[in-house]
């Protein structure tokens, strides 16, 4: 008689479940509302950045060797700048109307006036330019490069002066930078070593590394920062994990499981949630969404399918969008998914 | 409400302890030391009873319940379940033809059942009239053997993957076919037949069938390493791994090994074998070259996680073994996830 009863609050259980996960689909917590088709555009996509005023999208065709330019208030593909060599990272500086592309396979950082986007200026680093971070108090726009790609065992952080184009100093970490994050101050900049599974948090006065945080898990490419909290969401991709880490400290406060190909980490301060796209490498795509409960607590609500092959993304708190780009694949095109976030 | 309570505290439970394991996992040793390192767990919240054999195709998993009588389709990428074919009276073997888009899935009732790769609509069954059980695809001929019967009615049968037909072709073994290999670099197929405590060699050009003589018993799973003319075969009796020659059938080593094992897999890239056991544990063994295997992790899992799958190296380089680790008490099924490491 107690088997069955334990067998029967388990089924019941079992149906609960069932209901809650139904009950979670029907509401999850970004909505699709747009797909802009971007035409001739093949492989693999990389960062993004967005013109909120001329609501541009800028995108990073990695494996197409061009930036494509998006009309996010039409809805269209608008345009390519093509001739890149691997370009990765994307800044649009709005207060100097302009667009630094960083390029891996040329060790080049371009810069484009951000209107016309005609070329302005070339910037030879080494190889390996990667991701951009500007900062608008000090006008420094710092860009990841060197490590394996340039056959060195240490990585760099260029230190350029947005206003004139000069390349003014270095920063030495221990490998390629992944990710870079910036405090608001400018004075704090966190850089993701993937290739050494750490995260170095960088003085910028001193233009030096004042810490290193070994991450639990390996390949942490991708982050997002969460300032008010102190606290650092950290994707890595093996096994694939969204690490909350205390940016005071380096403490790990929460460990989740996150999407296969991981490669877009974001922090959403308004409905204070964390969006983590993955797919890279993969037939399928999907972004994990997390609700922060408080500083200290997490919880996955929502996986939501994207397409195959999605790994970027970029979240736009101004316009409130989360964009995915999809690379193209079979027959489809590449797009960006415009996803709205869910109250 | 009190149930809900009741349910929380289960699945809190449940939690818990994953949590605790994946700790207890991560403050034993430093991490280059752990072949296997225990990250994840899907659920299969209902599913019930025995889980069989795994398959693969892309980003998908294919997991037969064999207890539950369904086959659960899992992407990886998210790791949830997104469909369960039901209506297979206990699956068995389930392989996946990309080319043909097409799910082949074994049943011990005695039919091999063919399903649409993406809506999963049945397109066909096929009788076997006997223990349809292991099934292996062989891509370039676009070709599911089929491992069938038992005693006189035994043999390794043949079914055309893009015309969905049986073939005339077909090895009588004179007794049921457990795990079996094919050979890509040559003829041969490898064969387990643990009631004629036998190895079966067939050459698929000459359909000419040899037969090893084993010292061991009950040998059910099988990896080939054509590279080195290995085959590894888990025993049951007594729990070993052993290790032919393929190139003479001798048996090179038998090493001690977890009891109850159903899958066993071969590491190319680490030179590593995989042993899922009933008994709780998974061993790594060490391949230090073609004729020396050590012992290299034994891990702790769950009673009755006899069957896993190990399909190598994703395209990004994601590598996992996945473990079956049937329901139990109040947990629900679960498909465990390691990530493999150097």
């Amino acid at each position: 008689m107690r088997r069955m009863v334990l067998t029967c609050l388990a089924a019941t259980a079992t149906s609960l479940v069932a209901l809650a996960n139904v009950h979670a689909q029907e509401k999850e917590p970004l909505r699709l509302i747009r797909t802009i088709p971007m035409p001739n555009v093949k492989g693999r996509i990389d960062h993004m950045d967005v013109d909120v005023k001329g609501m541009r999208l800028f995108v990073a065709g990695l494996e197409n060797g061009s930036v494509e330019v998006v009309d996010l208030r039409a809805g269209k593909w608008v345009r390519s700048i093509l001739g890149f060599q691997k370009p990765q990272g994307i800044a649009y500086v709005e207060s100097l109307n302009k667009v630094f592309v960083a390029s891996g396979d040329d060790g080049m950082l371009r810069v484009f006036r951000g209107d016309t986007l005609e070329l302005l200026d070339s910037i030879k680093l080494d190889l390996g330019p990667n991701r951009v971070a500007y900062d608008p108090h000090t006008k420094l726009l710092y860009v990841g490069y060197g490590g394996k790609d340039a056959g060195k065992d240490y990585g760099e952080v260029g230190v350029i002066e947005a206003k004139t184009e000069k390349h003014i100093g270095d920063i030495k970490v221990d490998g390629h930078p992944g990710e870079l994050l910036l405090d608001q101050s400018g004075k704090t900049l966190f850089v993701f070593v993937s290739a050494t599974n750490k995260v170095q948090v960088v003085d910028t006065n001193k233009r030096e590394v004042v810490s290193t945080w070994p991450v639990s898990s390996q390949r942490n490419g991708d982050g997002a920062f969460d300032e008010r909290t102190h606290r650092l969401f950290v994707g890595t991709r093996t096994p694939p994990r969204m690490l909350v880490v205390d940016s005071q400290t380096g403490k790990e406060i929460a460990n989740l499981a996150t999407v296969e190909g991981m490669d877009g980490v974001y922090f959403d301060a308004v409905h204070k949630r964390i969006s983590v796209s993955g797919g890279r490498g993969f037939d399928a795509g999907y972004v994990f969404c997390y609700q922060q409960k408080d500083s200290d607590h997490y919880e996955t609500i929502g996986k939501i399918s994207t397409r195959p092959g999605a790994g970027t993304s970029f979240w736009s708190p101004e316009l409130n969008r989360y964009y995915v780009a999809g690379p193209a694949h079979d027959n489809e095109q590449a797009a960006i998914l415009v996803f709205e976030p869910v109250s | 409400m009190k149930r809900l309570l009741g349910f929380s505290v289960v699945a809190l439970a449940g939690l818990y302890v994953l949590s605790t394991q994946v700790n207890a996992q991560k403050s034993s040793a430093p991490p280059a030391t752990r072949p296997l390192v225990l990250t994840e767990a899907i659920p299969l919240e209902g599913v019930k009873g025995r889980i069989d054999h795994f398959g693969s195709a892309g980003n998908r998993l294919f997991v037969s319940a064999l207890g539950n009588n369904t086959v659960e389709v899992i992407d990886i990428s998210a790791r949830i379940v997104v469909h369960t074919v039901t209506g297979i009276p206990n699956p068995q073997g389930v392989v996946f033809s990309s080319e043909a888009n097409r799910l082949f899935a074994a049943s011990s009732k005695g039919k091999l059942y063919i399903y649409d790769g993406t809506s999963f609509d049945l397109i066909k069954e096929i009788d076997f009239h006997s223990d349809v059980d292991n099934l292996r695809y062989d891509a370039v001929n676009k070709r599911v053997y089929v491992g069938y019967g038992e005693d006189n009615t035994g043999a390794i049968g043949a079914v055309d993957a893009t015309t969905n037909e049986r073939l005339d072709e077909e090895y009588k073994l004179g007794a049921h076919p457990e795990s079996f290999q094919l050979e890509a670099s040559g003829p041969n197929i490898y064969a387990n037949l643990p009631d004629l405590k036998q190895i079966a060699v067939i050459n698929r050009s000459t359909h000419a069938i040899s037969r090893w003589a084993l010292t061991l018993q009950m040998n059910f799973p099988m990896a080939l390493d054509e590279a080195d003319h290995r085959l590894f075969v888990g025993a049951r009796a007594p729990a070993r791994l052993a290790v032919f020659d393929t190139t003479s059938g001798h048996m090179i080593a038998a090493l001690p090994c977890v009891q109850d094992t159903d899958d066993l897999y071969y590491d190319a890239a680490r030179k590593r074998i995989y042993v899922a056991g009933g008994e709780g544990f998974i061993n790594v063994f060490q391949q230090k070259d073609a004729d020396h295997y050590q012992l290299l992790s034994k891990i702790p899992s769950a009673l009755g996680a006899r069957t896993g799958g190990y399909f190598g190296k994703g395209r990004k380089g994601a590598d996992r073994f996945y473990l079956a680790v049937p329901a139990r008490g109040g947990r629900s099924a679960e498909v465990r996830i390691y990530t493999v490491q150097d």
